[in-house]
């Protein structure tokens, strides 16, 4: 037991010595969370409206269909229950309902929105006015739409809210496999770990207390990082629910076993550096884009998703997501668990089955 | 030698690579309190031997044991009582000089003055620097002062001066001599001469995974010079390297 502390106490003495670690562990994902969260993607798509069509009628099909012929918005049918949900998490910008009694003559619709968002709220409207008026050949004298406003109680996260769990994810992949990749291969080449050999410890007891040590590192780091997210993007971690911080501290454990083994597992398959780090891009590079760390996955088809879905990266990305959130319960959480637990044990035995000493 | 206690002991040790015999049927004893060396060209399988006693290797037959301990059998025993420089090894980048050995004295789990240490390979004032800055033969000296954690019977040192210049070979061939008179038994893997002839109480040549000869570095000598060997230029009073160190003087260069 002396030995695993003394070893992951020596690691983190180590760790906090190298600048560059530090660079990337804390300071990069800072930056990137800093950027992206306060000048986002947004500005580079197109604001998206869901739609809910309560009406079914003629004219409502007709109203959509030419709403969705517009270049500058972007049309997605949602159903009620999904539209909260939606405009908390971004992926919709407003939702228009669209009253059962609408039709082209009396085209009643409500928009709901969030207060930051009622320019966008705004322009749905006139667009939507401007349909309608085309529609039936109107001059554009008044406004043709009957407009019920609907405005928001919850406070609106946005892209910051979706952001910031994903980039934690990923400081958790990235710490966990590069970390240990580029620390065991240098010992490796170097002859560290050979010199080791020499001394009667048994070796593993050396690799437990790297592991140790990182995993502590890499729960510091995400505390870190969400702890700025919530200061400095404002950011609300599940509106201080205690589910939220129960699973943030189990899931990014898991996630650091995972890719602490996943990173012994290059280390192990390749001789040196010139192997290890390509290997680790190509593991880490796919995932970075089809996990859903900077958008959404429900963009890509079904047949994309079950793949994507399923990646390592994937599971912790959408526990910590719904975590930070909603504060969703734990056992509700345990799809993602289960993926996450199948990798660690699959990461395992290819590390333990590869790991070679010289 | 038939006084003294034997320490170590090797019978018929081979191993072998796929096609490749490294170490082919080598035999030889080593007493307590010797400098034992093996020499040899590269490649002549020194190194291969060294980490077979040092539990590195697996033999692929015949057997070695350290202070009556087989060493493929029991190697956690024998490397507990042993301590060993590597060739080519490093140490933790970013650990001081003396939280390295003060590391490797956990694995051993002996708790040494890890200053005293220091002070004897000559590196006490250079505890609060890192691997990387030493030089040369400042990175041998720290290799033997974590060699020496565990208060070993034997310690193996395999090309200790290989890449020093004259002043810190002399230097090292100092710390080894005060190492074996404070009572440890050496093995030491060299391929200077001069070096086997200053230090070693006894050398075993080695060619081809074969012990050509063991005997003291005197007799082998005398051997020669019976046989009728001579020498074909008159034999100087001095050689180039004494003359380097007159000129240059004894003392270290290392900041």
């Amino acid at each position: 037991m002396k030995i695993y502390l003394v070893i992951a106490k020596s690691t983190i003495k180590m760790y906090f010595r190298r600048t560059q670690s530090l660079f990337w562990t804390l300071f990069f994902p800072v930056v990137m969370m800093l950027g992206i969260g306060f000048f986002g993607f947004g500005q580079f798509t197109p604001p998206k409206l869901g739609v809910i069509d309560y009406s079914n009628s003629y004219d409502s099909e007709i109203f959509i269909n030419e709403l969705s012929k517009k270049e500058y918005v972007e049309i997605r049918m949602v159903s009620e229950t999904e539209t909260e949900k939606f405009i908390l998490e971004g992926k919709i910008d407003s939702a228009m309902r669209i009253s059962k009694d609408f039709s082209l003559e009396s085209p009643e619709v409500e928009i709901s929105y969030e207060n930051s968002k009622e320019k966008i709220a705004k322009e749905f409207y006139d667009l939507s006015d401007m349909v309608i008026s085309d529609l039936l050949n109107k001059e554009k004298k008044e406004k043709s739409i009957i407009l019920r406003e609907k405005k928001f109680e919850n406070e609106y996260q946005g892209y910051k809210g979706f952001l910031v769990p994903g980039i934690v994810a990923l400081s958790i992949m990235q710490s966990g496999i590069l970390g240990v990749v580029f620390t065991l291969i240098s010992y490796k080449t170097q002859g560290v770990l050979k010199r080791l050999q020499a001394t009667p410890i048994d070796p593993s007891h050396f690799l437990i207390g790297q592991m140790i040590s990182r995993l502590l590192i890499i729960v510091i780091q995400t505390f870190v990082l969400f702890i700025i997210g919530t200061l400095i993007l404002n950011i609300d971690i599940a509106l201080g629910s205690i589910f939220a911080w129960i699973n943030i501290i189990l899931f990014s454990i898991l996630g650091s076993v995972l890719f602490l083994f996943i990173g012994l597992a290059i280390s192990g398959a390749s001789p040196n550096e010139d192997y290890a780090a390509p290997i680790a891009n190509l593991i880490t590079f796919p995932m970075m884009f089809l996990s859903g760390v900077f958008f959404d996955t429900d963009v890509f088809p079904d047949w994309l998703s079950i793949i994507t879905n399923n990646l390592p990266l994937s599971p912790l990305v959408n526990a910590l997501r719904e975590s930070a959130l909603y504060g969703t319960n734990t056992l509700e959480l345990l799809p993602e668990l289960s993926i996450m637990i199948v990798w660690i044990f699959v990461a395992f035995i290819v590390g333990i089955k590869t790991f070679k000493w010289e | 030698m038939s006084k003294v206690k034997e320490i170590i002991s090797v019978n018929n040790l081979v191993k072998k690579y796929d096609n490749f015999t490294a170490v082919n049927g080598i035999n030889f004893k080593v007493g307590q309190g010797e400098i034992f060396g093996l020499l040899g060209p590269n490649g002549a399988g020194k190194t291969t031997t060294v980490e077979i006693l040092e539990g590195l290797r697996s033999p692929t037959s015949g057997s070695a044991e350290i202070n009556g301990i087989d060493v493929a059998k029991n190697t956690k025993a024998v490397k507990k009582i042993i301590g060993v420089q590597l060739q080519e090894c490093s140490f933790f980048d970013k650990l001081n000089l003396f939280e390295i050995v003060e590391m490797f004295s956990v694995f051993y789990t002996s708790k040494p003055n890890v200053g005293e240490i220091l002070e004897k390979v000559g590196l006490l004032e250079k505890k609060k620097s890192y691997y990387k800055t030493l030089s040369g033969g400042q990175k041998q000296r720290l290799s033997i002062a974590v060699a020496l954690v565990n208060d070993p019977k034997v310690l193996f040192l395999d090309e200790p001066t290989t890449g020093l210049d004259p002043q810190a070979r002399r230097n090292m061939w100092e710390l080894i001599e005060n190492i074996r008179d404070s009572g440890k038994t050496i093995i030491i893997t060299t391929h200077y001469m001069e070096e086997a002839e200053k230090l070693c109480d006894r050398v075993a040549i080695i060619d081809s995974g074969e012990i050509v000869t063991i005997n003291s570095p005197n007799n082998l000598i005398r051997e020669l010079v019976d046989s009728g060997f001579k020498v074909e230029e008159k034999i100087q009073d001095a050689t180039l390297e004494d003359v380097f160190i007159n000129l240059t003087g004894k003392s270290l260069r290392e900041s």
